[in-house]
């Protein structure tokens, strides 16, 4: 395995081991193809972006590949493991998180006892309470922490929700819309953090509808309609791919 | 300081039910006998319903499984019967690890409808198995002379019930059970292993309900299945729990002690009236406070919004 750690790019055209490869993945709801033999690869150490309009499959593949949905074909491989199959725990005891579309905090439990509850297993009392007092505070969140989460606000539940993903210290988080609902001073936050935890190793693949942003901080994206992969690339490539403009502006 | 008085009244209590046996008539302890018995199965029940959020209907048939062990050990075996009665909880236990495994990956109302069913027919199989259990002849257990060992046993059920439920509400375990009662998806998303964690909260909801009827059956000297495994006691379990608080410590322990010394009085009072004002008081229950006392005292602020009450 080539160390892409040390390669400065981290797309995956450089030819280093991705980190996530999905093959062929196909979701079926009752005759209508929710994602069609879609094929993706995340480079290890990226961010790479996954747009597409409304109801192109994203969220479904993000789904499967965090085995909350079952794929009907294809297979799916994180640190060249299988992935598809496994319960959602197995798989994020492998290493990877992920947030939600529409946030999903621990409503009736506390921003500590959130956090907490995604600590990686076998993870000792205090180590468990440092790591979420470090993330707290660099979330602007510790002065919170025995507060409900449905005491905060939608932003905050957002942030607590991320900081929940990188409890672990995971390899990978996947991040559904992370900045849908989000005023702009909050994204900006939420790509301060997301480049912060990069730099430190972590992966991330997310979905979002806010173009500028994912322009601005995903370095490889792919684009997917009805199901499909319809184009990847660099962001550049992408602003300028006609495919891409007809999918979002054409029809 | 509120703490210390909290502390200190505990004690006070403990000591008082200790030596109750010594000074007390014999009408007050089996009272209090019958209350550590509700105590131990609304308190377990709230582990799998007030706890992981699954509706359980079925925990009079781990009663029953529970007596049914102990009573059959104890005449057929010749076993003392406190060991009878442990055997008993070990008896519940691998029946809800069985119902568990299957009724545990249905959801919302229909977990609630399969543990009904399956404790319904677990009644059935009693009632029928006649070579083995009696059936409906059911089982007499020669008296034991003593009446203060039942009531210390069923007061030591009563004790580790809140014991295990208070280590339960402090634990790592235990808010990975809150996660899966507050949204079970997002639980497993997060590294919860939410099926095994869900069986295990089931056999430890079960365990020390077996026990309590290891203890009844030697106790009342005579079980059958339609009294031992009836829905009334599930209901009644119910009612008590929610009247305190699902969820909570203390809350079935305040239901019980309530509503058992409310009925009591009731039934002394009003002795034709007294099943229409408990279905008053439960319908009161649901309409006024349906998270129960606690809750109620939380939200006035006379309690602290604190995870270990």
């Amino acid at each position: 395995m080539t160390d892409a750690a040390t390669t400065t790019d981290h797309s995956v055209d450089d030819g280093s081991e991705p980190i996530l490869r999905v093959e062929n993945i196909s979701k079926l709801f009752g005759g209508v193809h929710a994602v069609e033999r879609c094929s993706m690869k995340v480079g290890r150490g990226s961010i790479t972006g996954l747009i597409g309009p409304n109801g192109s499959g994203k969220t479904t593949l993000f789904n499967v590949l965090t085995g909350m949905t079952q794929s009907d074909d294809g297979g799916a491989y994180f640190l060249n493991r299988k992935i598809n199959g496994l319960k959602p725990h197995a798989i994020f005891n492998l290493g990877m998180s992920r947030t939600f579309q529409i946030t999903r905090v621990f409503k009736k439990m506390t921003v500590m006892e959130n956090l907490r509850v995604a600590a990686a297993h076998g993870a000792g009392g205090e180590d468990i309470l440092e790591r979420a007092e470090e993330l707290l505070r660099l979330f602007n969140l510790w002065d919170l922490h025995d507060r409900y989460a449905e005491d905060l606000s939608y932003g905050q539940q957002k942030l607590l929700e991320f900081a929940r993903a990188l409890m672990p210290d995971p390899v990978m988080v996947m991040l559904d819309e992370p900045f849908a609902g989000v005023n702009r001073v909050m994204a900006g936050k939420l790509v301060e953090l997301i480049q912060r935890f990069q730099s430190q190793g972590t992966t991330f693949f997310l979905i979002d509808h806010e173009m500028k942003i994912v322009m601005d901080v995903c370095e490889w994206i792919y684009v997917m309609d009805f199901g499909e992969v319809i184009a990847k690339g660099r962001p550049q490539l992408i602003r300028e791919n006609p495919k891409v403009l007809e999918a979002y502006f054409g029809r | 300081m509120k703490v210390r008085i909290f502390q200190a009244t505990l004690a006070a209590t403990l000591i008082f039910f200790a030596l109750l046996p010594t000074f007390a008539d014999r009408y007050f302890i089996n009272y209090f006998l019958l209350l550590f018995m509700y105590l131990t199965l609304a308190g377990s029940w709230n582990i799998i319903t007030g706890y992981v959020g699954y509706l359980a209907l079925g925990h009079a048939s781990f009663f029953g499984v529970g007596a049914y062990v102990s009573a059959l050990l104890i005449i057929e075996f010749g076993v003392f019967w406190p060991i009878a009665a442990l055997a008993g909880g070990v008896g519940a236990a691998i029946c809800a690890a069985i119902m568990g495994g299957i009724c545990l990956r249905l959801r919302h109302i229909f977990f609630a409808i399969a543990t009904l069913a399956f404790s319904e027919a677990i009644r059935v199989i009693v009632l029928s198995w006649d070579d083995v259990t009696y059936g409906g002849f059911g089982v007499s257990i020669p008296l034991y002379p003593y009446l203060a060992p039942f009531y210390y046993f069923m007061g030591g059920c009563a004790v580790a019930t809140v014991l295990m439920t208070f280590f339960l509400a402090r634990s790592n375990f235990g808010l990975r059970l809150l996660a899966i009662r507050e949204d079970e998806d997002a639980a497993e998303s997060v590294g919860v292993d939410t099926t095994r964690c869900k069986i295990i909260a089931f056999v430890m909801s079960a365990v020390l309900c077996g026990v309590a009827g290891g203890v009844y059956a030697p106790y009342i000297t005579y079980i059958e299945p339609v009294s031992t495994f009836s829905v009334l006691i599930t209901t009644q379990l119910i009612v008590m729990a929610v009247f305190g608080g699902t969820g909570t410590i203390w809350g079935p322990v305040i239901g019980v002690i309530l509503l058992s010394t409310m009925q009591e009085i009731f039934w002394a009072q009003f002795p034709y009236l007294h099943r229409v004002l408990f279905g008053a008081l439960i319908v009161g229950t649901i309409l006024w406070m349906p998270h129960g006392l606690i809750d109620v005292l939380k939200t006035r602020g006379l309690l602290p919004r604190s995870r270990n009450l």
